[in-house]
Formats: structure tokens, C-alpha cells, sequence
């Protein structure tokens, strides 16, 4: 899912970065309003936790295929969409400066589909199921686990989409965005038993934590 | 759940070693640990943007030769550097490309049978393969290169003074100070849980095991970050991060800035205007 350097084309690293920076211009002003001090270090630990919980393999099925959580969705129903999002960025950026993973000018791309998308779709989908379920355990359990799956596939929509429109990536739109996508659909599925695994055990363990206050759009 | 674990041990190593690795070679005295951040991140990015606006093979090679050269005046071992660069990315890239030559059609340089089925390598799609293999190895090289020779903390000073939002920079420094904090954790969560075994356990099982060893991650980090504060505060933090370093463009980097900056515009007219006398695509 990390895109490399090196699979885009000028014009689509352009334009994706461009649609990030607005986003980031977005979460920055309004997470510059909203967040106080101590929420700094909170939100710093968080994205570390995250950041260790993608290290995870995780087993699916015979033949040794492993998974790894994104945690997209699981960082927004914590943090909300605009601190889900910095939160991506955060971790897609010591990846991509760090460790290599993920290309250093593909990282508006990157960001795009693992920060704005995964984040905006998880949290928003696992807002209105747990509403519509009547806002109860079950509910948000349920939440959880289609924003992780949804909120994964369309990431990898995206990044089908980002490098079958690239003409230097030796396969059109029609192949990688099928691919991508069926590939991450059912990979996904695992994404999102982790995403409601986890908000599972913290409704059971300690609630308040999905109460704080989040960094929104609205 | 122990495939889980020797899995996810090897990556949590790997995290270990490269930081280890990447230590090692900040701290030479070389061209590239030398010159400001800002500078070598910038023309890192325009380099690599160079590739990817080239569909020529000579383009490719040329800034692969640039970053070796690069390195190897960096004082990078050149094996070490061989190895970190192909063998994840670009190997990768080689298995993505390798229908290639069986699916674009052109020049057909070799064909055989296989069960009756003609099977034709084309020449024109052993090109695109070699040209795409080459492109990302050239990019992931000029990427690590940076990673390797550039000090965190330094990167993101520099990253700072290109105006990144104050919010971002401050969270990125603690979170790096935390991942491996945690990664620690996590692994001896893990190890725990297994050890209170008393035989293999399914699929799902193993899922949900990690899964709660996760959300029990996530409450520990809350808790963590509280504590966190409150040391901070009372040490003295309002919200502000100074570091003592400050970045100065020092000579080095105005010359190494022109040189990148002549290179690429080289690059380019050659792109644009010359007609190479031997084949070269």
C-alpha cells in the first residue's frame, strides 16, 4: 500500500499533494484551535502505539500470507477525522524519512489514501452505523469493523487509481485498480476485526477513552 | 499465534537494525552528512522528480550512477548501499515487471514452447521492464541515501525552517522519541501471551489475541501520555521545542545545490533535444 518513489507521475504526485496540503491546511488550523498542550504528548504516544501496531503480522489463512493493520480507522474513531489524519501523516512521514517505506515524493499520495481517506471514511462510516445502531457497544463494534474494512479498500481504490493513471507504471487503470482493490478488499477484512477487536476491548476496559473530545471537521 | 510472533519479530528487528545502520553512517564524516538538511532534501526531491519525468533509459542510469557516486563519496560501503537499495523496493519492482516482455508487443527477440503454448519475449517489453526497474532503484537509492546520511533531529530542523505547521514538527519529535518504546512493549505483550499457552490456537483466535494485546497498547499509551505531561510540565514545557543547533547555508552547499541544479537542467536539454547515435530509448 506504501506507494515507492519512482511508480508516479509528476503531474499525479502534483495533484495529489496538492489536495493533501489543503486537508492539512484544514486539520492544522483547526487542531491549532482545539488542541491544548497537554493533548500534545496524548496525541504523540497514540500515534506511536499505532505506529508499533502496524510492526504486527498478522496470520490469514494456510501458505504463511500475513496482513499488516494500517489503522487508519482506528486512529480516527480515537482521535477524530482531522486527528486521524495528522496522526497518518505523523507515522506515513517517519516511515517515509526513516525507514524508507513509502517514497519521499509520493508521500502526498501516500498520505492521501492512508490519512484523508482511510481516516475520513472509517470515522464517518463508523459514526453514522453506531448511530443508526443506536449508539450501543454493539453498535460501535459494528462501526468499527465496516470503517475499517471500507475505509482500507477505498485507500487501495486510490492507489490503484494513483498508479494506473501513471504512464511510467507499466499497467493501466484497468488492472491495478481491480487488482488493488479485490486484493485490499479481502485483506481488509482482517483491517477491520482488528479495528472492532480493539474498540471492543477499550469499551470494555475503559470506555471514556472513545469519549474525548476529537479533532473534527465540523 | 507463534507465526504471529516470529513475523512480527523480524520487522520489529528490522526497525531495530536499520536505525542501528542509520546511526552508523550520520555520524561519518562525509560529503553528504556535511551539507545543510534543507539542501539535500530539496535536491533529493528534484532528482528524483527528474527520473520520473524521464522515460529514457540513459537518464535512469545516470542518476543511479550519481547516487552511488554520491554515497561513495559519503563514505557509504558501497555493498552495504548495493544491498539496502535493490533488495526490497526495486526487487519488488522486478517481480511487478516481469510479464512484461511476454505481454507488450514488438520485435520478438526470443520465443519457446511451453506444453504447446508459443511463449514470445518481446524487445520492447524487456525494455519497459528494464527502464521501470531501473527508474524505482534509481529513486529509492537517491531516498535512502538521504535517510542514511541524515541526523532526525536535523531533518527535522530543516523541515521546520521550510515552514512545516510548529504542531506537526512537535509531534513528530515525541512520537519518534516513542515508537520504539512501544514496539518494546508490544513485543513483550506478545511474548507474554504466548507463553500463557498451553497449545496452538486458530486463526481468528490469534487475531483476536493480538487484538486485545493492541487495545491494551492503546490504554497504556493514554495513560503514558498523561504522564508524559505532567513530567513535562513540571520540567518546564509551555508548548514550545527549542533545539541549540541552528542550520546555516554554508559554501558547500551553494556549490553542491548548482552542481545538483546544472546536472538536472544537463538532464533535461538531453532529454528534450538529443538523438542518440546507438540505440539507447
Amino acid at each position: 500500500m506504501h506507494i515507492p518513489d519512482g511508480y508516479l507521475d509528476p503531474w499525479v504526485l502534483a495533484i495529489f499533494f496538492i489536495l493533501t496540503a489543503i486537508m492539512w491546511f484544514l486539520a492544522f488550523r483547526k487542531a491549532n484551535k482545539v488542541i491544548e498542550d497537554k493533548h500534545i504528548p496524548l496525541f504523540a504516544v497514540l500515534t506511536a502505539a499505532v505506529f508499533a501496531a502496524q510492526m504486527i503480522n498478522w496470520p490469514i489463512g494456510p501458505g504463511g500470507t500475513t496482513a499488516h493493520l494500517v489503522g487508519g480507522a482506528l486512529v480516527a474513531i480515537f482521535l477524530g477525522a482531522y486527528g486521524g489524519l495528522i496522526s497518518m501523516t505523523v507515522i506515513l512521514l517517519i516511515q517515509a524519512l526513516l525507514f524508507g517505506d513509502g517514497g519521499i515524493t509520493a508521500l502526498g499520495a501516500n498520505i492521501w489514501n492512508m490519512g484523508v481517506v482511510e481516516c475520513f471514511v472509517g470515522y464517518y462510516l463508523y459514526k453514522t452505523i453506531s448511530k443508526a445502531l443506536g449508539d450501543t457497544s454493539r453498535g460501535k463494534i459494528v462501526g468499527a469493523f465496516f470503517g475499517g474494512w471500507i475505509g482500507i479498500t477505498l485507500a487501495a481504490f486510490f492507489c490503484g487509481l494513483q498508479i494506473g493513471i501513471s504512464t511510467i507504471f507499466p499497467y493501466d487503470i484497468a488492472v491495478s485498480v481491480p487488482v488493488m482493490t479485490i486484493y485490499h478488499g479481502l485483506l481488509g477484512t482482517i483491517e477491520g476485526l482488528i479495528t472492532a477487536f480493539v474498540v471492543g476491548y477499550t469499551l470494555k476496559v475503559r470506555p471514556d477513552l472513545l469519549e474525548l473530545p476529537k479533532i473534527d471537521p465540523l | 499465534m507463534r507465526r504471529m510472533i516470529e513475523a512480527s519479530t523480524k520487522e520489529i528487528l528490522k526497525i531495530f537494525r536499520d536505525t542501528v545502520l542509520c546511526e552508523r553512517y550520520t555520524n561519518i564524516e562525509g560529503l553528504f552528512q556535511r551539507l545543510d538538511p534543507r539542501v539535500k532534501f530539496l535536491a533529493t526531491i528534484a532528482l528524483i522528480i527528474t527520473a520520473v519525468a524521464s522515460g529514457k533509459i540513459i537518464i535512469q542510469l545516470a542518476i543511479l550512477v550519481l547516487t552511488f557516486l554520491l554515497a561513495l563519496i559519503s563514505r557509504i560501503s558501497f555493498k552495504f548501499f548495493i544491498v539496502r537499495t535493490f533488495l526490497f523496493i526495486p526487487l519488488f519492482a522486478v517481480v511487478i515487471a516481469l510479464p512484461l516482455p511476454f505481454i507488450i508487443s514488438g520485435e520478438i527477440v526470443a520465443s519457446f514452447k511451453i506444453n504447446g503454448m508459443l511463449i514470445m519475449v518481446s524487445r520492447e517489453g524487456l525494455w519497459e521492464m528494464l527502464i521501470f526497474v531501473l527508474r524505482v532503484w534509481a529513486c529509492v537509492s537517491l531516498s535512502i541515501l538521504l535517510i542514511l546520511t541524515t541526523k532526525w533531529n536535523s531533518l527535522l530542523h530543516g523541515l521546520s525552517k521550510l515552514h512545516a505547521p510548529r504542531l506537526l514538527i512537535v509531534i513528530l519529535n515525541m512520537t519518534y522519541r516513542y515508537i520504539y518504546f512501544f514496539t518494546d512493549m508490544l513485543y513483550k505483550m506478545l511474548i507474554a501471551r504466548e507463553s500463557r499457552l498451553t497449545g496452538p490456537v486458530g486463526t481468528l483466535e490469534a487475531i483476536k489475541g493480538g487484538a486485545s494485546a493492541l487495545g491494551s497498547l492503546f490504554i497504556r499509551a493514554y495513560e503514558k501520555g498523561e504522564k508524559i505531561y505532567l513530567a513535562m510540565k513540571s520540567r518546564g514545557y509551555n508548548g514550545e521545542m527549542k533545539t541549540m543547533d541552528d542550520l546555516k547555508i554554508h559554501k558547500l552547499d551553494i556549490i553542491f545545490s548548482v552542481l545538483v541544479g546544472a546536472i538536472i537542467v544537463m538532464m533535461l536539454v538531453m532529454q528534450m533535444f538529443h538523438e542518440f547515435p546507438f540505440p539507447v530509448f
